[in-house]
């Protein structure tokens, strides 16, 4: 049998997994009153997140995944289909040093504090290779611990780059430069 | 008195609150919402309009990159660029206004997209709709003493008349409504000047990296020439420069990737010409000069910067451009007496009465000098990409 259906039969695997997971209340979800269960949330909406759709509201999907066990799992396994990037968790021989970039084979995530606004700084996302999707849609930046995954979207690439400006206190800020968050680009 | 400036959208007027250089090349321009990290979408195409080559902001006023802050959201369109324009012109010469309207400021609302080829003012939609918004501020702000004027492109003449209202059709005539430049330039010297901004103080690195000054202290004469990047030379009205000692240009370079550790290098001189020098290399860069030399001038060629450099231990300090994409030329013109600041700012309007930076030859800025009676010696020297 040729490779690809192999790999197919993966696939159909995971989705049916994944699906069923979906649709079992998870045993942190039954213990919540009957109207606090999440009723809204279907595998696409992890499949549309995960790819970087960016009219997807984020903030409430991500609020669900990360009280889940379950959902954070089957995330965490769609992003690494559909991921164009990947940063795995830094290895650093101490955990005290700050990291002030990242960078991977396809892209390199940077910071500069602004020089006006304290707090402020200027987080640069370069891709020098970007598919046609990041000029067009944006880039979905998931940052991903044992225990959190945070998600941001950047705005479409310009020049090979794409910028936001975030308070340096920001939670997503970061996360982003902590080295035992692995970071997937979409 | 301020000058402020306003964006006239369909959601009412948006104050162009401050204006920052960025100047690093990593970092887009970008504007952001009330000094807020929320960015407003028209970034990207602010960016665009600031970068050489596709907009003019940087060709215009220096800096690679900017952060504009403004009081609230802009989504789409691009009928902010004439109001973005008028306020990095006003922000250039020390004018712009925060948006909070006191007795006396100018008041300036805008609306036009602008054709950035031939600085033509284009049509926009929806002007009734944006000039009806802005109408209650427009006679709130008179009626507190301040001069208010409302623009809005020729093309759009037919749907809108009122006595706020000026119509314009190109940016030469959006840049006369500053008061400044009407008050201290003639309009028929502001059509040579193609808008550029009048301070170039703040685009220090955007202009240009510079450089040195050397003083051949040991010639009775200089030889003038009028290649761009030849040497100029005191000529007739300049006094002789004591022969005694050379003027150095001393570059710090890499040793490694950093510049943790770096090694001296005299660059050579050839008739009043540095050799180029190699920005990828460049880590810091002095002119060591006679001490008769009291004054070191960078007068950028490739922009419209004019900087009084800074003396330290190690000689005058030439700032290094951030923006190290391209080659950068310049003049270092060393004097023996101090031009006064006034001196400084006439050569600075001197520079930008030329419709491109580049058009300053040795030859025009040895002119420049001669007629101001001061001694000099014009220098020039290029950093060069590799």
């Amino acid at each position: 049998m040729p490779d690809n259906h192999e790999h197919l039969k993966e696939q159909l695997f995971t989705a049916k997994t994944l699906y069923r997971e979906l649709h079992q209340h998870t045993p942190e979800q039954q213990e919540l009153a009957p109207h606090k269960i999440p009723k809204s949330l279907v595998f696409n909406d992890l499949v549309q997140l995960a790819q970087g759709h960016p009219k997807i509201d984020a903030q409430p999907l991500m609020q669900q995944i990360n009280q889940s066990i379950p959902l954070r799992r089957q995330y965490i396994q769609l992003l690494h289909k559909v991921a164009f990037a990947t940063s795995p968790l830094q290895a650093a021989a101490s955990s005290v040093i700050e990291i002030s970039s990242r960078k991977s084979a396809e892209f390199e995530l940077l910071f500069k504090r602004d020089k006006q606004f304290s707090g402020q700084v200027y987080v640069i996302l370069k891709i020098p290779h970007s598919i046609e999707k990041h000029h067009n849609q944006g880039v979905r930046m998931n940052c991903c611990s044992e225990e959190l995954i945070s998600s941001i979207h950047f705005p479409p690439i310009v020049d090979g780059k794409t910028q936001l400006i975030m308070e340096e206190s920001d939670q997503k800020f970061i996360n982003m430069f902590d080295a035992e968050f692995a970071i997937y680009l979409s | 008195m301020k000058t402020h400036i306003f964006i006239a959208t369909t959601q009412g007027l948006v104050a162009i609150q401050n204006i920052t250089p960025i100047d690093d090349e990593d970092i887009s321009s970008v504007v952001s919402v009330n000094g807020t990290s929320t960015t407003a979408n028209i970034s990207g195409s602010y960016h665009n309009f600031v970068k050489k080559g596709v907009g003019i902001i940087q060709q215009m006023f220096g800096a690679c990159s900017y952060r504009v802050d403004i009081s609230a959201r802009i989504d789409q369109g691009n009928s902010w660029q004439v109001a973005m324009y008028l306020g990095h012109l006003a922000q250039s010469k020390g004018l712009l206004g925060n948006g909070e309207v006191s007795q006396g400021d100018t008041v300036i609302c805008a609306t036009g997209e602008v054709n950035t080829t031939n600085y033509q003012v284009l049509a926009v939609t929806q002007v009734a709709v944006k000039f009806k918004l802005a109408l209650p501020q427009l006679e709130k702000w008179t009626q507190l003493g301040a001069k208010v004027t409302f623009l809005l492109p020729e093309a759009n003449q037919s749907e809108l008349k009122n006595d706020y209202c000026l119509l314009i059709k190109n940016l030469e005539q959006a840049a006369a409504t500053l008061p400044h430049i009407l008050q201290e330039q003639p309009l028929a010297s502001i059509k040579n000047k193609k808008l550029v901004s009048i301070n170039s103080r703040r685009l220090i690195a955007g202009a240009s990296t510079v450089l040195v000054l050397v003083l051949f202290f040991g010639l009775d004469e200089f030889t003038y020439t009028d290649n761009n990047h030849q040497p100029i030379a005191n000529k007739k009205n300049a006094s002789k420069v004591e022969p005694t000692q050379k003027t150095h240009l001393v570059a710090l370079l890499k040793e490694d990737k950093t510049c943790t550790q770096t090694s001296s290098e005299d660059i050579p001189l050839s008739s009043q010409t540095f050799a180029g020098s190699a920005l990828n290399q460049l880590c810091e860069l002095y002119l060591q000069t006679h001490k008769s030399q009291v004054q070191i001038l960078l007068v950028a060629q490739d922009a419209y910067t004019v900087l009084p450099l800074t003396k330290s231990p190690q000689g005058w300090q030439i700032p290094l451009p951030k923006n190290r994409l391209s080659d950068r030329s310049y003049f270092l013109v060393s004097l023996e007496q101090i031009l006064s600041e006034e001196k400084i700012e006439q050569l600075r309007l001197y520079r930008e009465t030329m419709p491109k930076p580049n058009m300053l030859t040795g030859s025009s800025l040895a002119d420049w000098l001669e007629k101001q009676g001061v001694e000099f010696v014009v220098y020039s020297h290029k950093l060069v990409v590799e």
